[in-house]
């Protein structure tokens, strides 16, 4: 039953398979992994590829996700295998010649850009799972933002009671050492543990940098480092400061 | 690293559940390896970018066609509007026209040969009237006014019958209401029948004083006016087959009364 209803979507989506493919490859040569002038030669490979395998594919889809979406995983996957295969005949300076070639308006652009980019490691840092509540808390501590209450309860709600409480509110004068003492401080309490200060802060740089790799994986267009992180863990910071504001109010 | 990666379709789920926020529901086993996994995890969040640009690129295709439809039932409407405005205007004004003027036409046709057929009796009166010898009749206790004997032509017999709009009126008047307050009681039938050579009786009761009894053809001309201080009045003359109106009227000429009078 399900292998005639994919069969069925299948037939429906098979002229759309090029209209995913496309999407695919702009994608990856808006991140800089693909030189502009192959597209057209990706895109037909990467459909001609899926064609190929499309028993395969329907065979393997069990119809737990959007069959869009597992087109799109199936090509992207194909993408990267294509990519894999041709980057050594691909000259480097034609990604040169296509970033010199972007022209970015400072104003809507680079809003737009950073807007992205603010979605994308909130993304990341979802994937995280129950583990992403005490990353956002510890990060904008050491970061020495403003920390809201939202954060603090959703990492522990008994902290918000607790005398603990007052650590995040005194992160704004503190040095590195204190950062890290204070923060392990919360972990005991929290989590149950007897760790050092030393243990915290490995555990934080480890997540920074699992971070700020995943961040740069698949993109040749950006290269972000602990700075360049840094800023834009402040401006997604500054969006949850703004609606925990705005519900207050 | 783990050693096996999440499925196409595990991370397209992945990807649908950091769109819809609901990244929690999934199962332990997914959520665990791509907190620990580079590759699956990059490429769940970039499957969700590009199935978040493919929703939007769909939303924005419907709201084209749906645009589109909307013009398009636009247009449909105001050209149907346009034809029933044309439609419309035909028959308000030039099928009018036509009507009217045909219309005008039948009525021209019918008052001219009604205006004959009238001119005809008219003329026919006239030359009976002149033809005739007019005769006054003077009874002994009556002043009579004037008396004019006049013949229905043949050709006109069913005109003769016609009631007369203005007698008519009267005549329901009064037939409605017997007499007005209690100045006198006809006695006579609201339609006195008679035939073609009989003598006409009118008659009425508890009236003291003068009274005036006329007498109309249904064109509304006067036969007769006489006075009287009797309780009937006997109209001795020939009626010719025909409608005719008799009036009461009191000393002081107010009019107490109309009647029918069919002669047959």
């Amino acid at each position: 039953m399900k292998l005639r209803e994919t069969k069925k979507e299948a037939r429906i989506k098979d002229a759309e398979v090029l209209k995913y493919a496309q999407i695919v490859v702009s994608r990856f040569i808006s991140k800089g992994a693909i030189p502009p002038k192959e597209k057209e030669d990706i895109s037909m490979a990467v459909v001609e590829k899926f064609l190929f395998k499309r028993d395969k594919i329907d065979l393997a889809f069990k119809g737990n996700a959007k069959y869009s979406t597992y087109c799109i995983a199936v090509l992207n996957k194909m993408c990267l295998e294509v990519i894999r295969k041709d980057i050594k005949y691909w000259d480097i300076r034609e990604f040169e010649e296509y970033k010199s070639q972007q022209n970015f308006d400072l104003s809507s652009q680079n809003k737009l850009i950073i807007k992205d980019e603010i979605r994308y490691l909130n993304k990341i840092l979802i994937l995280f799972g129950r583990e992403k509540y005490k990353l956002i808390l510890f990060l904008a501590f050491y970061f020495k933002l403003r920390i809201i209450d939202k954060d603090i309860f959703n990492y522990h709600p008994g902290l918000i009671n607790s005398e603990l409480k007052e650590i995040f509110k005194q992160n704004q004068n503190l040095s590195k050492t204190e950062l890290f003492e204070s923060l392990g401080k919360v972990v005991n309490f929290v989590e149950d543990k007897k760790i050092k200060a030393d243990a915290v802060r490995m555990w934080l740089n480890k997540k920074r940098d699992l971070i700020i790799k995943r961040l740069n994986s698949t993109s040749f267009r950006t290269n972000y480092d602990k700075d360049s992180f840094q800023t834009l863990f402040e401006l997604l910071y500054d969006e949850r400061c703004g609606e925990e504001d705005s519900l207050k109010n | 690293m783990p050693e096996k990666h999440l499925t196409e379709e595990q991370i397209a789920l992945v990807a649908e559940a950091l769109n819809d926020e609901r990244f929690e529901q999934l199962s332990n086993t997914i959520r665990e390896h791509i907190a620990n996994c580079d590759e699956c995890s990059t490429q769940a969040v970039e499957i969700s970018e590009m199935q978040k640009q493919l929703e939007m690129e769909n939303a924005l295709k419907v709201k084209e066609e749906k645009k589109q439809k909307l013009a398009q039932i636009r247009l449909f409407v105001g050209a149907a509007a346009a034809i029933a405005l044309i439609v419309a205007s035909y028959f308000l004004f030039i099928k009018d026209n036509n009507f009217d003027n045909s219309n005008k036409h039948f009525a021209q046709d019918t008052t001219e040969s009604v205006n004959i057929q009238n001119n005809e009796n008219i003329a026919q009166l006239n030359d009976t009237t002149a033809n005739d010898t007019n005769q006054i009749k003077v009874n002994n206790n009556n002043n009579v006014v004037a008396e004019k004997e006049h013949h229905i032509p043949e050709t006109s017999k069913l005109l003769a019958y016609n009631e007369n709009q203005q007698l008519e009126e009267l005549y329901v008047r009064y037939n409605s209401a017997n007499m007005r307050d209690n100045q006198a009681e006809i006695l006579s039938d609201s339609i006195i029948k008679i035939k073609e050579g009989e003598k006409l009786t009118l008659k009425w009761k508890d009236y003291f004083g003068t009274a005036y009894i006329e007498i109309f053809d249904n064109q509304n001309k006067q036969l007769i006016s006489q006075k009287t201080e009797e309780s009937q009045f006997v109209y001795t003359k020939n009626l010719k087959k025909g409608l005719y109106y008799w009036k009461f009227i009191d000393s002081d000429f107010n009019l107490l009364y109309c009647g029918k009078i069919e002669v047959n």
